[in-house]
């Protein structure tokens, strides 16, 4: 019997430069050496069933990402991270795996917001009020951005893709802010874009100086009448 | 070394894992409890050193010891290099990112002559002294090994010591004796004395050259009794004993060569005349289908790779192939595991055989006829048919490729007009095959790939004292080939004539073209062998400023007698063996492989009973 599992994982900072592709074989290789029964595509170039919730950006840390992967034959979820945890790099945990029905959408369908943790340093010590610039940021009605495409420039408009950003500390030279955005196939904001938006509209310019770190939280969907990660889903 | 800051600076760089590490079975030590820190240096990016398979077996070997740490370092891309020459990032090691100037010894690896100025600046980003000469009793010991190693007279003047031939066994001999030195605080200078003495090991500094008033060398001796006169290379006796790495680093980016990577065997007894792996990697040396098998099985569950190759310098002559072939496939198949066959010379390939890796994953079909004649296919001892060749490409159009490489050379000892239109008959002949095999036109089209080279005449062949052909020659070549090679279905690429001329330059160059070098690098040459970064005219130039005329290594026909700046170094084959191949050459007469009857080439000499 086949089975279907979500997994959660981390991608931590000692492989937060691999790139979204490089991420998927990655995981190929890994269930080779755990001998998980994976099952494979059919026709000429057989490969593993495995897919991906949303990519994350190369240099983005993360404590809640998700894969989907489908077996051949049924496994303990606990069993499968168990066994995966060992053969994967240092950096990488499977940290919770369940089943799921075969019928159900992708979870790349379904996934609608994630979270943010953005450490910003390297500011000008400018006497900037943060709590009032983030209120003032969120007050807009609409915060137009340009968003380069194939085709050429576009203007979006990003304010109804963020749904709050919280401050969570104040340093020195920087601040730490929680921030939910639209997260895939639906609507899509990427945290930097937000970061840009933010720094333009409280007039800090780039520099060498400025260090933005992000790091993903958890990406969420919606069901039942309430917002659930996908490991909680029933 | 601010190793924050390092961090920062690789996430603003090109392809960032490059400089990352971490990958899957990396070595991990602590460095303060082991008593060498060696540092192994591929002087070229990262994804074309990590498929390097004697870096994969010697960082394993030399990790195995509890005494000692092997780290990697590769050259980095000009992106990297500035921004760490920016931020005072001294070169560092992948694994710990310290600077590897704090290392006992830098073992760089010679895989090419255009990778020379990598070698420079990698020193030079480490914050060491180029020169043997500059350099004191705390810096790291600079060694080097690899092909071009055989004549490194080039880069003399760059290296402590240097190791000829198979490194398994004289690595350890050496990380010994520099410990026992180490112990007894003894210097650099006797420390070299001491290593001169290993078998295979060779102290540039302890040798003179003498050179003629044309400009020959006239000799070269060691400085005194201390050291031997000539060194002799290493070779591995038992492929079955000798150490083979049952893991292998797992990296993150598509390098060039990513699979698990089987060698199975050392050595070739074909004796083709162009080639110097042919030459310098005598006698053949095989491992069993045994040995291979339990290898295969332990690197595939400890790497997860989805492929396996099988390689040597001519896999098809392997004496066991088939059954290793079908044991492979029989053990894998279930896990998915591909196989590929490269490097197949085409009068061994068997349809069954191919048929059977097309099972599981389908690549191209490669043939390397090298000539396009049967004439010129004699002066170089490529003993293959035409006949040979269209039954292996007909049995493969039936099996359902359809997309066929061929590699030529140009530029070959005796080479006539006629033998490049050779070529361009090959491929109409290659194109009527499929077009009168595969009745059913598929949906996949034909694609015939040409690709030329252009012949680079190197040491320790029987085509060493053979001139190049000039640039210019080789660009008319070149230009000829575009139009017989205007085929529907077929593709030609050709290689820079420039690269080669340099490559034919270093490649029988003497010491006095380290001073070329290292112009050449002052002046901002790195990456030779990347066409986009390669810098012809600054080369022209640096040859130009120091009173060198290039032409003379390259382009000149060498007399029977002449001395040569790599005849003091003994790797079996003998000169006057190489001498009298090329005479055959000249008369188009063939040289049976040694398999079958032993040719007198002088490597049985090296040791007892190690020809097959």
């Amino acid at each position: 019997m086949s089975m279907r599992l979500v997994v959660k994982y981390t991608k931590g900072e000692k492989v937060k430069y691999i790139s979204h592709l490089d991420f998927m074989r990655l995981v190929q290789r890994a269930l080779r050496r755990a001998e998980i029964p994976v099952a494979y595509s059919k026709g000429f170039n057989p490969h593993p069933r495995l897919s991906f919730a949303s990519a994350l950006a190369v240099g983005t840390t993360s404590e809640g990402e998700y894969l989907e992967i489908i077996l051949e034959k049924e496994m303990e979820p606990e069993t499968l991270c168990h066994r995966m945890n060992e053969k994967l790099p240092e950096g990488i945990r499977f940290v919770k795996a369940v089943a799921i029905d075969d019928k159900a959408p992708s979870l790349m369908s379904v996934i609608e917001r994630g979270e943010y943790l953005i450490h910003i340093s390297g500011m000008p010590d400018e006497g900037l009020d943060a709590v009032s610039v983030i209120e003032d940021f969120l007050n807009q009605t609409e915060i137009f951005t340009i968003k380069k495409t194939k085709k050429g420039e576009r203007h979006v408009d990003i304010r109804p893709m963020i749904h709050s950003i919280d401050i969570i500390a104040q340093h020195q030279d920087g601040i730490t802010i929680k921030a939910l955005l639209s997260t895939g196939s639906k609507a899509n904001l990427r945290p930097e874009q937000l970061i840009e938006a933010l720094l333009d509209f409280a007039n800090i310019s780039y520099s060498s100086e400025l260090l933005v770190q992000i790091h993903r939280l958890d990406l969420y969907l919606f069901e039942d009448g309430k917002w659930a990660t996908p490991v909680e889903m029933e | 070394m601010d190793k924050k800051l390092l961090d920062r600076l690789i996430g603003q760089v090109e392809k960032p894992v490059r400089y990352m590490g971490n990958e899957y079975n990396m070595v991990i030590k602590d460095p303060n409890r082991v008593d060498i820190r060696f540092a192994f240096a591929f002087p070229d990016v990262y994804e074309v050193g990590m498929s390097h398979m004697g870096m994969k077996i010697l960082y394993h070997m030399i990790n195995d010891r509890e005494d000692a740490y092997c780290e990697r370092v590769f050259a980095p891309w000009p992106d990297m290099e500035q921004k760490m020459r920016e931020n005072n990032i001294p070169m560092f090691a992948l694994e710990t990112k310290d600077p590897i100037k704090d290392f006992d010894i830098i073992g760089f690896t010679l895989q090419y002559e255009l990778s020379y100025t990598n070698v420079l600046n990698i020193l030079d980003l480490a914050q060491i002294p180029l020169t043997w000469q500059e350099r004191s009793n705390d810096h790291p010991l600079i060694i080097a090994g690899g092909p071009c190693a055989y004549n490194v007279e080039p880069m003399a003047d760059f290296f402590d010591l240097v190791v000829m031939g198979e490194g398994e066994e004289v690595t350890h001999e050496l990380l010994d004796l520099y410990l026992d030195c180490k112990k007894q605080g003894l210097d650099r200078l006797e420390f070299l004395y001491r290593a001169a003495n290993i078998e295979g090991v060779y102290v540039p500094r302890f040798y003179t050259v003498e050179y003629k008033e044309d400009g020959t060398i006239s000799k070269i001796e060691p400085i005194n009794e201390r050291v031997p006169k000539t060194i002799r290379k290493r070779i591995i006796k038992d492929l079955d004993k000798v150490y083979y790495p049952e893991t292998m680093v797992v990296p993150y980016m598509n390098i060039v060569h990513d699979r698990v990577m089987l060698e199975v065997f050392r050595g070739c007894t074909r004796g083709c005349r162009f080639c110097q792996a042919g030459m310098i990697y005598r006698p053949v040396r095989e491992r069993t289908p045994k040995k291979l098998l339990e290898l295969a099985e332990r690197l595939i569950k400890n790497t997860g790779y989805e492929e396996i190759s099988l390689s040597s310098l001519s896999t098809g002559d392997y004496s066991q192939l088939e059954k290793l072939v079908r044991e492979l496939m029989a053990r894998f198949k279930d896990k998915k595991v591909g196989l590929s066959l490269p490097s197949l010379r085409l009068d061994s390939f068997e349809k069954e055989l191919a048929d059977q890796v097309q099972e599981v994953r389908k690549t191209g079909l490669t043939f390397a006829p090298e000539a396009g004649s049967q004439r010129l296919r004699d002066v170089i001892n490529k003993g293959i048919t035409e006949d040979d060749l269209m039954g292996s490409v007909e049995d493969a159009f039936k099996s359902g490729w359809t997309t066929v490489k061929l590699y030529f050379m140009m530029g070959l000892p005796e080479e006539t007009e006629e033998d490049l239109k050779g070529i361009g008959e090959l491929a109409r002949k290659i194109k009527d095959c499929y077009f009168n095999t595969v009745k059913e036109k598929g949906k996949k089209a034909l694609r015939i790939n040409i690709s030329t080279s252009s012949f680079v005449p190197k040491p320790f062949t029987p085509f060493q004292w053979v001139a190049q052909n000039s640039m210019e020659e080789l660009d008319r070549k070149q230009n000829f080939l575009q139009k017989e090679l205007r085929i529907k279905n077929v593709q030609y690429s050709w290689s820079d004539s420039r690269a080669s001329f340099l490559e034919a330059v270093f490649a029988r160059g003497d010491r006095r073209l380290g001073k070329v070098i290292k112009k050449a690098w002052q002046k901002g040459c790195t990456f030779d062998g990347w066409a986009e970064l390669f810098k012809f005219d600054t080369w022209m130039e640096a040859f130009e400023e120091e009173g060198i005329d290039p032409h003379f290594y390259a382009n000149r026909q060498r007399e029977i007698n002449e001395v040569f700046p790599w005849d003091h170094i003994d790797v079996g084959v003998t000169k006057k063996y190489l001498w009298r191949e090329y005479q055959k050459a000249l008369k188009m007469e063939l040289t049976e492989d040694c398999r079958l009857n032993c040719t007198g080439c002088g490597v049985s000499l090296l040791g007892e009973g190690i020809c097959p």
